[in-house]
Formats: structure tokens, C-alpha cells, sequence
């Protein structure tokens, strides 16, 4: 941190969502800063794409949500403050591509010169002034992409944009993404591709059955989950020292130890200490992957059975 | 207010389906009025199908054809939304509701007023051809120009309306389009059947569609009474609609 104080997007506060005897969400509070893009991952049925209509006001619930310190509908213009990409297929079969984002551009006086220019950035220029009921899924989910950026928003909120689209959308849309938070503002994103995530985010909010289960940035995620491996003459006597010492210390099955809360120095010292020699030595990162599941482990709404 | 309500024109005008309905709605009608005339005049004017003069009771027959496809318009406000999810779209651009749901109130009103303006000149216009056809004409009538007229217009608008609510109430398209018509043209009449035969003079006043229709047949102040029973039929089924779209999920 740089010491100033960066001024916040999206504020979520303590938004709640019941259906039925369902907690869908429940009592979520995060922050999505702006110049960042924030993941939001979470199991099927964790409540991300509930707490996404909750935050714009779709779905009626308890708790607030301030975008620039307001709810939504007190801006003049909310096509100004973010723009969102929420369905795979938010149109009319049967409106052109590009008479859907000037509908939508009817809100914040957007140009129709701002609607091609928004079309050629996604792509489809070729295919503006035909019915979209014949787009691929990708095709659709550029068109919404474009009717989320139209209005140049400061913040966007897309609920799993890369379903659908080849590697070289995921790539071409990671950039953008980059791009967008780059120039100020607020990018969150839901997704279950935690390596594309862990490509594009700075920041994620992990939630399980609707309860936030982490906050914050991938590296801190990462740390987390790390831990040191080491593998020596004796690992007996070396568990009985590091954890005397403090530490937990893991007997795995090749012969080596997971040692966490202690570094790779602190482990080195133990051993020299212990009189113990070290054949092997290294930090463990934990991929978002991994950390993911560890931290939804078991709050997956509707899960598997055992694998034959 | 302004942004909702170019958003709603540009919904409306954007499609072509709008348009095929507006030409529908005008064609068909002025259409059957000239089917009208024709048969007249082969059979001698010994035929017993609804006057051809332009008169209240010819838009009676004519223009219920003219709102039957219509509604679709009316309906497809909510029911399009509903039916393809955009109403999320919507309302992320347009955070408070009651705009929005004015917005399409009001251009539903402005576009299917409009329509009903052309079909009435278009019935009578045609009723007038007709006429010169079975050389029983007696000149243009220009009792359209006057109440007649409007309530002609207002009970299009009012019977589209009907449908407008019926979907924002339930937010089901097919209903809102085919619960209208299935009322106008099939439990009324029976229902008004009934009644006929136990004397229940005042079901005019009580069913929607058979009281819309009289209010293009009585004419005089009993006329105005029962085209305010038939928008009070609307109101009775949009200001719920319009309470629950501020408290429903989207």
C-alpha cells in the first residue's frame, strides 16, 4: 500500500437473500476497489450470481450495496456508473445486434457512432445488422460484453463472461479486462476458471453457500495455502523439533514433511540446529486452484459423488 | 423519465413484428368492413351482418379485430422482457422501477392510440367504398369525429391495456395475449348467455369486454359508464402489477 487512500467503487454491505428456507446469500460484505479486477468465485450454488442481482438491485433482499458511495438507482445514469453482462443471451432473438446496444444506449446519450466503435472492439461488425438468434454462445457473449461497455462505465460486473468463448477470446478478454481496471476503474467477475481467474485477477472474493470465505488478493490467497517442503535423514526427529519449535509439521508419503508456519530459513536453521541432514528444501506455492478448493471444500452446494 | 421512454420507443420500433401488427391492425378491420359491404351488395342487402355506415355499432364489429392483434403489442411490453431475460438488462440501466413501468405504459398508449386513430379512419374509409359499392351509401359519416370516434380509440387502447397487465401481473406473454381474446370471444359471450336467460340485465356492466363493446353500441352517457367500467377493469389488474414489479426479483 501506498499510503493514500483509494477511493472505492463498490461497497457491499451485509446483503442477504432467503429463498424460501434457503439462505442463498448470507449477510455478504465486500469491497470491489476500483483499478483492479476482482474475481468472485465460488462452488455451483455459492449465490454468486444471486449476490450480483442483489448488488444492482435485481433481486430483492436485505442490505445495501453503494456504488461511488450511492445505491444505484440515485445515480442519473447508472449505464454510467456499470455496466453489466449478467445472461448468457440478454437479447431479443429478433433485434439486430446493433439496434440492441442503441436501445440500450438510449439511457446515457450514447451515439450511434460509440455503438460501432463498441461493436469493432468485440468483434462483431460483420454481423451488426443481423438477428442474434442465430450467435454462437460466444458471439452473444461479446454482444454482451459490448452492451456492458457502451456507456464507458466505471464500474462492470460480469457474471461468468468467458463461457462460451475460444482460447483466443479468454486471451483477448483477460487483456481487456486488464485495460478496463488499468484506466481506473472497478472489474469484478465471476467465474469458474480458476487458472483464467488466477491470470486475471488482482483481487477475489471467495464465497460458499453464500457466506464469504476469503477476501483478498491472490497472494494472499496463495500464502494462505503455501507451505514449506522438507525432505531429510531423519524426518521423525525433525517433526519433533519444528513443532517444538512451533510449527506444524506433516509427514507426507515420500518421505518428506509439509511444514507450515515457519519459512524455508527458519525450517534450514531447525534442521542445522537438530543436528539433521537436509536432502531437500523449498517453498510451496498453492495454485488458486488449490486454494480454492481447500476453502470450499465442503461448501459445495450440490456436489459429487465419489469418483469409480 | 426521458432515457425510459426513448429506451421503450427504441424497444418497440426496433422489431418487426411492432410493425407487422400495426399494418395488421389497421388492414384487417378496414378489410372486413369492405368484406362487409361486398356481401351486402351480392346478396341485395338482404344480408344481416353489422351495419357499413361508419356508425357506432360498425366499429362494434370492426374494431375488436383491430385490438384482438394488437395486444400482442401491449403484451409483449412485459412479456418480451420476461421471456428472453432482459428485463435484468432493463433495470440494471434503469434502477427504478416506476419510470420504467410508466415508460411502457405510456408508449404502449401513444403507439396503439395512434394505430387505433388510423384503423377507425381505415374502417371508415372502407365502410364508405364499401357503401358506393353496394350503392347503398348515404355519404361519409362523421360521427367518428366525435364521441363515437373516441371511444372507438379508447377502447382499443383500453383492451390492449388489459393485456399489458395481464402479463406484468403474471409475467406470461402467451396469457396475456390469448386471456383477452378467450374472454371476448368466448367466456363473455356465454357468460352473457347465462344471464340473458335469468335476466341479469346488469352483466353488461360487470364483464370487461362485453361492457367495452356496448360502450361502442349504446352511445349517450350510458356509453361513457361503460367504457369507465372497462378501464376500471384495467386498473383493477395494473395497479397490482405495478406493485409487485417494484417488489418482485427481476
Amino acid at each position: 500500500m501506498d499510503g493514500s487512500v483509494r477511493r472505492v467503487s463498490i461497497d457491499v454491505e451485509s446483503v442477504s437473500k432467503t429463498f424460501g428456507s434457503v439462505r442463498a446469500v448470507d449477510d455478504l460484505s465486500f469491497t470491489v476497489p476500483d483499478g483492479k479486477v476482482t474475481g468472485f468465485l465460488g462452488p455451483n450454488g455459492a449465490g454468486k450470481s444471486t449476490t450480483m442481482r442483489l448488488m444492482l438491485g435485481l433481486d430483492r433482499g436485505q442490505g445495501r450495496t453503494l456504488f461511488d458511495g450511492r445505491p444505484l438507482a440515485e445515480h442519473a445514469h447508472a449505464s454510467e456508473v456499470v455496466g453489466t453482462h449478467l445472461d448468457a443471451r440478454p437479447f431479443l432473438p429478433g433485434r439486430t445486434a446493433r439496434d440492441h446496444l442503441r436501445m440500450l444506449a438510449a439511457d446515457s446519450g450514447v451515439s450511434n457512432a460509440r455503438v460501432d466503435e463498441v461493436l469493432a472492439t468485440v468483434g462483431l461488425t460483420e454481423v451488426a445488422r443481423r438477428r442474434p438468434k442465430t450467435f454462437s454462445l460466444g458471439m452473444a457473449q461479446r454482444l454482451g460484453l459490448a452492451g456492458a461497455i457502451l456507456a464507458k462505465p466505471r464500474a462492470l460486473m460480469l457474471d461468468e463472461p468467458a463461457n462460451g468463448l475460444d482460447p483466443q477470446s479468454i486471451a483477448w478478454l483477460r487483456e481487456f479486462l486488464r485495460h478496463y481496471a488499468e484506466a481506473g476503474n472497478a472489474v469484478l467477475v465471476s467465474s469458474h476458471l480458476l487458472s483464467e481467474m488466477q491470470q486475471m485477477a488482482d483481487h477475489v472474493v471467495v464465497i460458499a453457500r453464500g457466506k464469504l470465505i476469503a477476501d483478498g488478493s491472490i497472494e494472499e490467497l496463495s500464502a494462505s495455502s503455501s507451505d514449506v517442503f522438507v525432505r531429510s535423514s531423519d524426518a521423525t526427529t525433525l517433526a519433533a523439533a519444528l513443532t517444538s519449535a512451533g510449527a506444524t509439521a506433516i509427514p507426507e508419503s515420500n518421505g518428506g514433511l509439509a511444514v507450515t508456519g515457519m519459512t524455508t530459513d527458519e525450517v534450514g536453521r531447525a534442521a542445522f540446529d537438530a543436528g539433521i541432514a537436509v536432502w531437500e528444501l523449498a517453498q510451496r506455492r498453492a495454485s488458486l486452484e488449490e486454494t480454492f478448493m481447500r476453502l470450499t471444500g465442503d461448501g459445495q452446494e450440490f456436489a459429487f459423488g465419489e469418483a469409480s | 423519465m426521458t432515457g425510459t421512454l426513448r429506451y421503450e420507443w427504441r424497444r418497440i420500433s426496433t422489431v418487426r413484428s411492432t410493425w407487422l401488427l400495426i399494418v395488421l391492425g389497421i388492414l384487417v378491420p378496414a378489410g372486413f368492413a369492405l368484406l362487409v359491404a361486398w356481401l351486402a351488395s351480392i346478396s341485395d342487402g338482404q344480408g344481416g351482418g353489422p351495419p357499413n355506415d361508419g356508425s357506432a355499432s360498425g366499429l362494434a364489429a370492426f374494431l375488436p379485430l383491430s385490438a384482438a392483434i394488437l395486444c400482442t403489442i401491449g403484451a409483449a411490453a412485459f412479456g418480451q422482457e420476461y421471456r428472453h431475460e432482459l428485463i435484468r438488462v432493463t433495470l440494471a440501466v434503469f434502477p427504478r422501477r416506476t419510470p420504467v413501468f410508466l415508460a411502457k405504459l405510456a408508449m404502449v398508449i401513444l403507439v396503439i392510440a395512434v394505430t387505433a386513430a388510423v384503423a377507425i379512419a381505415a374502417v371508415v374509409v372502407a365502410e364508405y367504398i364499401g357503401g358506393v359499392i353496394a350503392a347503398t351509401s348515404t355519404g361519409w359519416n362523421t360521427d367518428v369525429l366525435g364521441s363515437t370516434g373516441i371511444l372507438g380509440l379508447l377502447y382499443v387502447v383500453t383492451f390492449v391495456l388489459i393485456a399489458f397487465a395481464i402479463t406484468a401481473l403474471t409475467r406470461n406473454q402467451p396469457l396475456g395475449i390469448i386471456a383477452p381474446i378467450v374472454l371476448m370471444f368466448l367466456v363473455e359471450p356465454i357468460v352473457g348467455l347465462i344471464a340473458m336467460s335469468q335476466f341479469w340485465t346488469w352483466i353488461d356492466w360487470v364483464l370487461p369486454f362485453s361492457g367495452g363493446q356496448a360502450a361502442l353500441v349504446v352511445g349517450g352517457a350510458e356509453a361513457w359508464g361503460h367504457m369507465a367500467v372497462f378501464f376500471g377493469w384495467f386498473l383493477v389488474l395494473a395497479i397490482p402489477a405495478w406493485i409487485l414489479f417494484l417488489r418482485r426479483d427481476a
